[in-house]
């Protein structure tokens, strides 16, 4: 799949952007895409990054970093928002694409915080056709097991990651 | 097959002097032959295991100087949790060459030749290969989450702590 290349995209994982985090909360909120419970200041400090066309942004991309039992290993956990009017313009694709490569590096230069690699649980009845494919090379993510539930489980190890 | 972009680690070289020979679903009478003797020899067969029944489940043999020193062999069973069938991979390495490379150099041409007959025979719904690692054996190759050569991935622990590793074939859809 071809990068979005009309998109912007800006890091912003740990990096405290008051700028990216307003304009997240705003996108958030244009949409209606949090559920009530979810504190958008919060979720904010989750961001990736964010991608922007003409100067507005268009996507954002949070992680939650978790345990994965199974894996006995800590991996980052995606999710992604983009607005409905670029969805087929493989916005979604793009900034995984980037969210990989920024939280590797992030991973390289934090070995204390032990980070082993991207991690997806697929629920997304939009994600059905791609689902039959078991590896993803854009993001690497592979088929690790499915759930009880029969979401799949899907994981990327970063490259410099050893297990214990 | 490669799948260059899943791992930076670069291949491991090939292995000086070792000859590999596909035997996979091949009826080589002279192979199957060799192997049962190496088993036989080295002993390394669980016990019930027929020597002879093994032999029809060979995908390769490494040859050192004529002589047969490592193997691999598979039987495909449904896995569960990956909702697919798999080739279940085992190796066996004579003691004398466990460091040249001979059970590496089976590794790459294992796999293709399971992928390449998963191809031609699309009714069999061969998704990958899956191996259950143990990790004392392997040393510091085991704490690598891919393997560079057979792209075999760590994907879970058995309950006594051996690794379970899959590899999906590049051409496998879900239906």
């Amino acid at each position: 799949m071809p990068p979005a290349e009309d998109l912007e995209i800006r890091p912003g994982w740990r990096a405290g952007d008051a700028q990216l985090e307003a304009d997240a909360i705003a996108f958030w909120q244009r949409l209606g895409l949090l559920p009530a419970h979810v504190d958008p200041q919060a979720r904010a400090k989750e961001i990736v990054l964010g991608a922007y066309r003409e100067g507005r942004l268009v996507g954002v991309m949070t992680a939650i970093v978790g345990p994965l039992d199974f894996l006995r290993a800590r991996f980052a956990f995606l999710r992604t928002a983009v607005d409905p009017e670029l969805r087929r313009g493989h916005a979604a694709a793009t900034m995984a694409y980037h969210a990989r490569e920024l939280l590797e590096r992030w991973s390289v230069e934090h070995p204390e915080e032990k980070l082993a690699g991207l991690g997806a649980a697929l629920e997304s009845r939009q994600l059905q056709d791609i689902a039959k494919e078991p590896y993803w090379p854009g993001t690497r993510l592979m088929l690790a097991r499915f759930l009880p539930d029969g979401r799949q489980v899907r994981v990327s190890w970063f490259s410099h990651y050893r297990v214990d | 097959m490669a799948r260059s972009a899943k791992s930076k680690a670069p291949p491991s070289p090939p292995s000086s002097g070792i000859e590999v020979r596909p035997a996979w679903r091949r009826h080589d009478p002279a192979i199957e032959q060799d192997a049962i003797d190496f088993w036989n020899r080295l002993d390394v067969l669980p016990p019930g295991v027929k020597p002879e029944d093994r032999a029809k489940e060979l995908i390769a043999a490494a040859y050192k100087d004529g002589r047969l020193v490592s193997v691999a062999t598979a039987t495909i069973e449904y896995v569960d949790i990956l909702r697919a069938r798999f080739a279940v991979l085992r190796g066996a390495t004579d003691p004398e060459y466990r460091r040249s490379g001979a059970q590496l150099a089976l590794a790459v041409p294992s796999r293709q030749i399971l992928e390449e007959w998963a191809k031609a025979h699309p009714e069999e719904k061969l998704a990958g290969g899956i191996a259950f690692v143990e990790t004392a054996e392997w040393g510091p190759f085991a704490r690598l989450p891919v393997w560079p050569e057979s792209e075999l991935t760590l994907i879970g622990y058995m309950p006594d702590g051996r690794q379970i590793r899959a590899a999906w074939f590049d051409h496998f859809r879900f239906d």
